[in-house]
């Protein structure tokens, strides 16, 4: 690898790093003069970005100046109001003996009254070690309203999912199709990538309610209803199968399409494969095909089997069995003929054959052929490397839906039916992807094991397969303050954030004492149903204690989280820290080879703030947390950084958060001694790892031996065995057993925890309405409310960018005027949005651009008065909104009551679901309104002007 | 285009100026082609006049530039730039206009009074033509880009500063009567031309579309965000954003104040002058014109709509407040049904 | 003469904004920096910038585009901003055509921002000059740099790819070969600036399927299915590629 120290030209300094203006991580080179940044571009020799950069990233130097940063650790003044913006500036030492005398109480007595969330942070890796060490199963990060449905519905299809674990093949791709997608983590490698695609005259079809970013240069654009994609994606099966344009190859042998699924008795094993001689139902099953030769069940994979890919059978044992690929046809063909999924969707039937025959044709026609052998777990050799180049991407506008899982599982089969993952031209994993389907971890299934002054045996989070794997009490009751892992909600393999507030406060299923939040705005933006949230946050009990004790929030600026908690944090910014992108978090693999990445300080930090990694290993340290101390109670790390060189899985397991340059020398990558100068060899590197895969590791690695053993030697899977796709899905279907009473071991509690479950956990996909939809009056609130993120801005975090909130600083609820004509609205009127739940007043504006029966808007643009240090007059707070006042964390569903406003599968939070009216409305301005936040101490006045430049004046 | 007030006075003032003095050396050169020139203190008292007016333009013009020490430099492109060949112009205008109100003072001869009075004449002249140019050359705000603007600006100027010349002769009890015989019926040319100007604007067949300006094929290309949220120069510069009702208001004032009462002052001291008495109405007939004149330009600069409003959403001449630029976003039309 | 340019394709601009704000980070510190802002933290912020990205709407629902249009100053073959300008701050070089403001001759008339027909002039109040995009002069040509980071701040940061930038009279660089393939075009035409700047239209991409391959095989196709639902045990010839 080249030495790629930073070139600049003379008196000026470069120095490479990571972007985290957002979660794509793209390598930058941070030019410097006078001590200040006198230039942002991408490194040209970053795998990510490849020297590009995003509107974000250019800004950073904005973030540095911004008057919103906050410099001192602030407690709240005693016997003052939580949100009044009373502080008393306290020292770092201070703060930590407030946290340390709190949490040692709150560890050795019950450590769950520890909530520790995270928002959108990408060091999951330590702070789920944190909380593991600390003995709390309450932590999680933002998965939960972020996009679990587009992960779980992926990783429990075909073992691995989009973003940092796999995507469109950029380089090969003739044909792709995008589910509801704006922007995606993967900013910058998305636009790269549809650079390609128009370079190289690939079509794109974008399936979205609005045409606009990505949506703008599609060659075709079907604007859907909101929460029709599964009806749609099962429409388009339809005529795949139905025009048998389907990859007989891949579905044989990389799915369990032609496994053989038991179908005829009720009972245990119903639905269930079917498995000779009675064996028990497991993960580890290889289950039976139907071989066409000797016309009898052979295992899958077995040599010289000729397997049916449909078809009816009866076993020898007289079981009546299906294919897979049998049942999904039925399912396909009965369930979803054209005219109902285009009256579904509000997709014209033409336009849904066409576009899926056009997937078909291009995925059976114009095959892509590399020459690069390699060898399938079967033995077989292979002298080269097939695919087709149609790649699908669904993001939130699938996954945020309460229907999203299924509909991600749509997704899947899909493309497996296409035969286009990890092959060239369609789906590519990225390493550590595949891992088997769900990977190993498990959430803790027995609640004894979280006890006072003890470590969890592993981490929180985790992917259930069966019951038995449900964190629940003995009585069915849920045992993490979010309810993740219960019968609600089973596969909550990102935990439920968007309750956390909600449940702490009511006490449901028990009080806690601190809740601690990083980098999470959840007294606002990353919030449903904000305002009550709010109230939530600052309400007390009868005695005049607040409900929520303690709340603790590390944030680079005053965010309104910041203003509503109790002890605030000040963190450093991605320029002045230390940090790692890990392959034990989200790494940023690519889809030939690991990569990951760290930051080194390019500026140094304002006197008060410290790196909240800094803050959680001390903290560690002081509590004398295992994992972080020695046997004798001291810390073991000296700071992060000695941490993150020196710290390994386990003793005997040389694996730590950084996979390059390991080893006394640095001769070894991924598993290797820790190696005292990683940091510096990284540096050296321009900041990150890349470790290429030969070739013929690249493609096909679900069933790749070399890949999987390569995988198992490095520790990413705990098997080598094939991680055959599943278009039908048992682990579904143990629930449903489970619920319907059929199945011995674990079942859920009440009647309709029961109907529940057998409703949503069907191994099929399937299209169900969302949630919301059997909760209000459709009639009442009959349009679809959503929003989108817009490129140049995250979150709430840039509105405090000088440059950026020049770019978007009012927004709008776009509206077709087809609809506003029904509804005797102008262009620019100001309008009552209302919901079942609220109400919010917002300008209006005409676009054509959006479905008729739909509004939506920009993400995260209002601001509440005062927040983020801007002139408590400013747009952000008075003119623009948030749809979060509309939607509710929780809904009256009509099975099992009041219930979160998730998928009943993933706990996904329904964002997209929300249903609302429109009438004009006399005042304008933005509304509701809250009394502006008092800027706290230790915040820089806002300039009037500026003039940023970092050049000594010309004279 | 926003309504620049230092140019507005700029070019009222100097042309009302440039006006004043024409007319003066007029009435001069037609009084000593008929052997009576004008008394040497008129003329003197005239011309200070005359400066004055140009000076109070002046020094409204230095207001519009940020560094007006550098003004100088403005000459240098002479070659090109109208703006750079009024700024050459103006100061032997101003000095040949000095010098001839200093030769009567002086008691030089009327020869070499009238010979100075001549050059400054065609100085004046081409001040009127390089004043009026500065907006009539540029391609992009066709209200402007005809020879109506120097025509215009010329003749109000002139009918402006005419109806001064008579002030100063009525006050100088001297030939009032020749100068209001002229400027009546330059009062008369100007409002015939503005009127005329106006119609045109009013009928102006735009050669800028959106669609041209994106280039795409289809005529219902509409902004939806012009790319920043809120105003900044390429939008306060170009978008005047002032009510119909002001505008209105302005040609009110403009057609009365400019053309109307003065007119009917100049007429009603006709009379009187006739019989040899004395007039006085020309000073208040200047002031109203003066004022009108000012409501006039600000006409002109609010009607002038620059191409490059296309991209910013707010191209259409349109009249009074641009909802687009007041919410700091476009406005998409409605479908045809 | 040389002219150098920058060329949009519209068929990759996503409207990300990247262009506009790298040059703002590049140049703001620049040779022809700074590019201020008024009330950043205030209401109705506002600041100088070389390079806007408007969006556009084209047609009525559902046959509607959505258009990005990415906009900094043309670099005029006959720039009528250079011509009026009365001091000679405004200039278009010889070398290669760029057209730049030399702030120490600026007098603020703004005379030049009224002959251009594309808003692309950008006045600096605090700085009482006339500002605009430079091409990034201070870049391009500088040799301390690498060879292939001698380019447009906003062309170096495009995620699409969408933004060429070279010399448009030579007709071997990838600019003229980018306008030669794409049909470049420029905006206004009528404007009679010659604008250099070049725009490449949205290509859409058609696919044809063979709609008799699809009927016969639809057929034989569904038939399977069915036929497999109803018939036990009968071994189904299935139709997938
Ligand atoms: N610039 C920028 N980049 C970001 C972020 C940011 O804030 N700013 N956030 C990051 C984060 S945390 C995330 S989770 C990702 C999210 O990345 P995206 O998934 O791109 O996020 P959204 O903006 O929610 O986009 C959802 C899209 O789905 C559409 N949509 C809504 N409902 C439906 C539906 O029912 N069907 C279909 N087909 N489409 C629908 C919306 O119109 C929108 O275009 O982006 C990441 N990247
Ligand atoms: N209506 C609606 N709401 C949504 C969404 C939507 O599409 N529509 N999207 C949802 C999704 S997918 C997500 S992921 C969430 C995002 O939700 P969050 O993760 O809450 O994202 P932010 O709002 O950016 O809040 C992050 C906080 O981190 C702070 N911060 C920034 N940099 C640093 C740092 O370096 N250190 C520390 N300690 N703090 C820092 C910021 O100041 C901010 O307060 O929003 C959700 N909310
Ligand atoms: S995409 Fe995200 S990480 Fe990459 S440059 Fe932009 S802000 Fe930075
Ligand atoms: S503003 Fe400056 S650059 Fe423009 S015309 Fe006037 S002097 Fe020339
Ligand atoms: S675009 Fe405008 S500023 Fe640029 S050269 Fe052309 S006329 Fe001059
Ligand atoms: S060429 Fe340079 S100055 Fe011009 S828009 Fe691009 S980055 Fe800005
Ligand atoms: S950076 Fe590229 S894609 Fe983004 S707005 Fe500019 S030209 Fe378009
Ligand atoms: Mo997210």
């Amino acid at each position: 690898m080249t030495d790629t120290a930073a070139s600049a030209p003379a008196g000026l300094e470069a120095k490479f790093t990571t972007c985290y203006m957002c979660s794509c991580r793209c390598g930058i080179k941070v030019t410097l003069e006078n001590g200040k940044i006198r230039y942002i571009q991408g490194n040209p020799d970053h795998p990510t970005n490849k020297g590009v950069i995003c509107a974000k990233g250019s800004a950073g130097l904005m973030k540095q100046i911004s008057p919103a940063r906050l410099t001192k650790p602030l407690l709240r003044k005693e016997g003052t109001e939580r949100g009044a913006g009373e502080w008393e500036e306290i020292t770092w030492e201070r703060a930590y003996d407030i946290l340390v005398k709190r949490l040692s109480k709150i560890r050795s007595t019950d450590p769950r009254k520890l909530a520790f969330f995270t928002g959108r942070d990408q060091m999951q890796a330590l702070t789920s070690y944190f909380a593991k060490q600390f003995g709390t199963p309450n932590f999680a990060a933002h998965g939960g309203f972020c996009s679990v449905n587009v992960a779980t519905g992926m990783i429990y299809s075909i073992g691995g999912t989009g973003w940092e674990f796999g995507g469109p093949d950029w380089d090969r791709t003739k044909y792709l199709v995008l589910f509801g997608v704006a922007e995606d983590h993967d900013s910058n490698p998305f636009k790269i990538g549809i650079g390609k695609l128009k370079d190289r005259g690939g079509k794109l079809v974008v399936i979205n309610p609005v045409r606009s970013g990505y949506g703008a240069v599609a060659d075709e654009w079907i604007p859907i209803k909101p929460g029709t994609d599964g009806a749609l994606i099962m429409g388009m099966i339809h005529v795949l199968i139905a025009n048998g344009l389907y990859d007989r190859e891949f579905l044989l042998t990389r799915t369990n399409a032609p496994q053989l699924v038991v179908v005829d008795q009720g009972g245990e094993e119903e639905g269930l494969f079917w498995q000779a001689d009675g064996a028990p139902d497991s993960d580890l099953n290889t289950n039976y095909v139907w071989d066409t030769v000797t016309n009898t069940p052979r295992p899958y994979g077995a040599k010289g089997v000729k397997p049916a890919l449909l078809g009816a059978f009866t076993a020898p044992d007289g079981t009546k069995v299906k294919t897979s690929f049998q049942l999904l046809s039925e399912r396909a063909l009965s369930d979803y003929p054209l005219e109902k999924v285009a009256h579904i969707t509000g997709a014209p039937v033409e336009k849904i054959e066409k576009i899926a025959l056009e997937m078909g044709v291009t995925a059976r026609d114009e095959t892509i052929t590399l020459p690069i052998e390699w060898t399938d777990t079967w033995g077989n050799r292979h002298d080269k490397v097939t695919g087709a180049p149609v790649a699908i991407h669904g993001m939130r506008g699938l996954a945020a839906h309460s229907n999203g899982f299924q509909t991600v599982r749509a997704l899947s089969a899909l493309m497996m039916i296409l035969g286009t993952i990890d092959r060239p031209g369609g789906f590519r994993h990225k390493p550590p992807f595949p891992r088997p389907i769900p990977p190993c971890p498990k959430p803790i299934d027995d609640p004894e094991l979280i006890k006072p002054n003890t470590a969890l045996p592993n981490p929180p989070l985790g992917f259930p397969t069966k019951p038995e794997n449900l964190m629940v009490n003995a009585d069915g009751s849920p045992v993490r303050i979010d309810k993740a892992f219960s019968w609600e909600h089973p596969l909550t393999a990102h935990g439920m954030i968007q309750n956390v507030i909600t449940n702490a406060w009511r006490g449901d299923p028990y009080k806690i004492d601190t809740l601690m939040f990083f980098m999470a705005n959840m007294a606002w933006n990353s919030s449903m149903n904000t305002a009550r949230v709010i109230e939530m946050l600052t309400d007390k009990e009868a005695d005049g204690s607040y409900r929520i004790p303690f709340i603790v929030a590390s944030d680079a600026f005053f965010s309104e989280q910041a203003a509503y908690s109790d002890l605030v944090l000040p963190d450093t910014t991605y320029l002045e820290r230390y940090d790692v992108i890990s392959l034990l978090d989200r790494p940023i693999s690519e889809y030939t080879g690991l990569v990951d990445s760290i930051r080194q300080p390019i500026l140094t930090p304002p006197e008060g703030c410290e790196p909240f990694q800094e803050t959680l290993i001390k903290l560690a340290g002081r509590l004398g947390l295992p994992g972080f101390c020695g046997g004798d109670g001291k810390p073991l790390f000296r700071d992060y950084k000695d941490f993150i060189t020196n710290w390994t899985m386990a003793p005997d397991t040389p694996i730590g958060f950084l996979a390059g340059w390991r080893g006394k020398e640095g001769r070894d990558h991924i598993v290797g001694e820790p190696n005292p100068d990683q940091w510096d060899m990284y540096i050296k590197n321009g900041c990150f790892f890349e470790f290429e895969l030969e070739e013929s590791l690249q493609y096909n690695r679900n069933i790749n031996q070399g890949y999987l053993n390569w995988a198992l030697d490095h520790k990413f899977i705990r098997r080598n065995d094939p991680i055959i796709m599943k278009i039908y899905s048992e682990v579904m279907q143990r629930f449903r057993l489970a619920a319907q009473g059929q199945r011995p071991g674990r079942q859920p509690a009440t009647k309709a925890q029961r109907e529940r479950l057998v409703k949503y956990f069907d191994p099929l996909p399937f299209w169900y309405p969302p949630l919301e939809d059997g909760a209000v009056d459709r009639k009442k609130y009959p349009i679809h409310a959503i929003t989108q993120r817009p490129m140049p801005m995250y979150h709430s975090w840039d509105s405090q960018n000088a440059w950026l909130r020049q770019i978007i600083g009012q927004n709008f609820l776009y509206i077709n005027p087809i609809k506003a004509r029904e509804l005797e609205l102008s262009d620019m009127d100001w309008v009552w949005a209302e919901s079942a739940h609220g109400k919010i007043r917002c300008q209006i504006k005409f676009s054509h651009a959006v479905q008729p029966d739909t509004v939506w808007t920009w993400n995260a643009i209002g601001k509440m008065a005062g927040a983020w240090n801007l002139d408590p007059m400013a747009d952000e707070a008075r003119k623009s909104f948030l749809l979060n006042h509309l939607i509710s964390e929780e809904i009256n569903d009509a099975i099992v009551g009041r219930v979160s406003n998730s998928d009943p599968i993933t706990g996904q939070a329904g964002w997209y679901d929300l249903r609302v009216r429109i009438y004009k409305a006399e005042e304008e301005g933005s509304w509701p309104q809250f009394p502006a936040l008092k800027t706290p101490p230790g915040v820089a006045a806002r300039p009037e002007r500026l003039r940023y430049t970092t050049r000594s004046e010309r004279s | 285009m926003a309504p620049e007030f230092s140019i507005i006075f700029l070019t009222v003032f100097a042309g009302a100026g440039q006006g004043l003095f024409l007319c003066i050396f007029a009435v001069d050169l037609l009084g000593a082609i008929r052997g009576a020139p004008l008394a040497p203190e008129t003329v003197a008292l005239a011309m200070v006049m005359a400066l004055a007016l140009m000076t109070v333009g002046l020094a409204a013009s230095v207001f519009h530039l940020s560094h007006p020490l550098r003004g100088v430099k403005a000459a240098r492109r002479y070659k090109s730039s109208w703006l750079s060949r009024e700024a050459l112009a103006l100061p032997p205008a101003m000095g040949l206009i000095a010098l001839y109100g200093a030769a009567a003072w002086l008691g030089y001869s009327v020869d070499a009074r009238l010979a100075i009075g001549a050059a400054a004449a065609a100085a004046a002249l081409y001040l009127y033509l390089a004043t009026g140019m500065i907006y009539a050359s540029v391609p992009y705000i066709k209200e402007w880009n005809t020879a109506y603007t120097p025509l215009s600006f010329t003749l109000i100027g002139l009918a402006v500063g005419g109806t001064g010349a008579v002030a100063v002769l009525e006050i100088s009890g001297e030939a009032a009567l020749t100068a209001v015989r002229g400027v009546i019926p330059l009062m008369l040319a100007a409002a015939l031309v503005k009127w005329w100007h106006w119609r045109r604007n009013a009928r102006l067949f735009t050669p800028f579309t959106p669609h041209a300006a994106i280039g795409v094929m289809r005529p219902d290309a509409r902004l939806m965000d012009m790319g920043t949220t809120y105003q900044h120069y390429n939008t306060t510069e170009y978008d005047a954003r002032v009510p119909a009702a002001a505008v209105d208001t302005a040609r009110y004032v403009a057609v009365i104040a400019l053309f109307i009462l003065p007119l009917a002052l100049l007429l009603l001291d006709y009379m009187p002058l006739l019989r040899g008495e004395g007039g006085w109405l020309a000073a208040p007939a200047l002031l109203l014109a003066l004022t009108g004149a000012v409501a006039e330009r600000w006409l002109f600069f609010v009607e002038g709509n620059h191409a490059q409003n296309l991209y910013y959403g707010s191209y259409r001449g349109r009249k009074g407040p641009n909802p687009l630029l007041e919410s700091g976003k476009a406005h998409a039309p409605l479908p045809p049904r | 003469m040389p002219q150098l340019a920058l060329i949009i394709d519209l068929n990759k601009c996503v409207g990300c904004h990247a262009c506009a704000v790298n040059c703002k980070s590049w140049n703001t510190s620049g040779k022809f920096g700074p590019l201020p802002e008024k009330t950043p933290y205030g209401k109705e912020p506002t600041g100088v910038w070389f390079n806007r990205v408007q969006t556009w709407e084209v047609g009525t629902y559902p046959d509607v585009d959505v258009l990005y249009l990415p906009k900094s100053c043309m670099h005029c073959a006959e720039a009528p901003c250079v011509a009026v300008c009365p001091t000679g701050a405004s200039y278009k070089r010889a070398e290669d055509g760029v057209v730049l403001v030399n702030y120490d001759d600026c007098i603020g008339c703004k005379y030049c921002s009224w002959a251009c027909p594309y808003g692309c002039r950008e006045f600096d109040e605090a700085d009482g000059v006339m500002k605009k995009c430079t091409l990034c002069v201070d870049r391009i040509y500088d040799t301390r740099l690498p060879e292939e980071e001698r380019k447009p701040a906003c062309v170096l940061a495009c995620p699409t790819q969408a933004r060429v930038f070279g010399d448009v009279q030579d007709t071997d660089s990838a600019a003229s070969h980018a306008i030669a393939e794409g049909q470049g075009f420029r905006l206004m035409p009528e404007s009679g600036a010659n604008p250099s700047n070049r725009y490449l239209p949205r290509r859409k991409v058609k696919v044809t399927v063979d709609q008799e391959m699809i009927t016969v095989r639809r057929a034989a196709a569904v038939k399977s299915v069915r036929k497999s639902v109803d018939i036990e045990e009968a071994v189904i010839e299935d139709f997938g590629f």
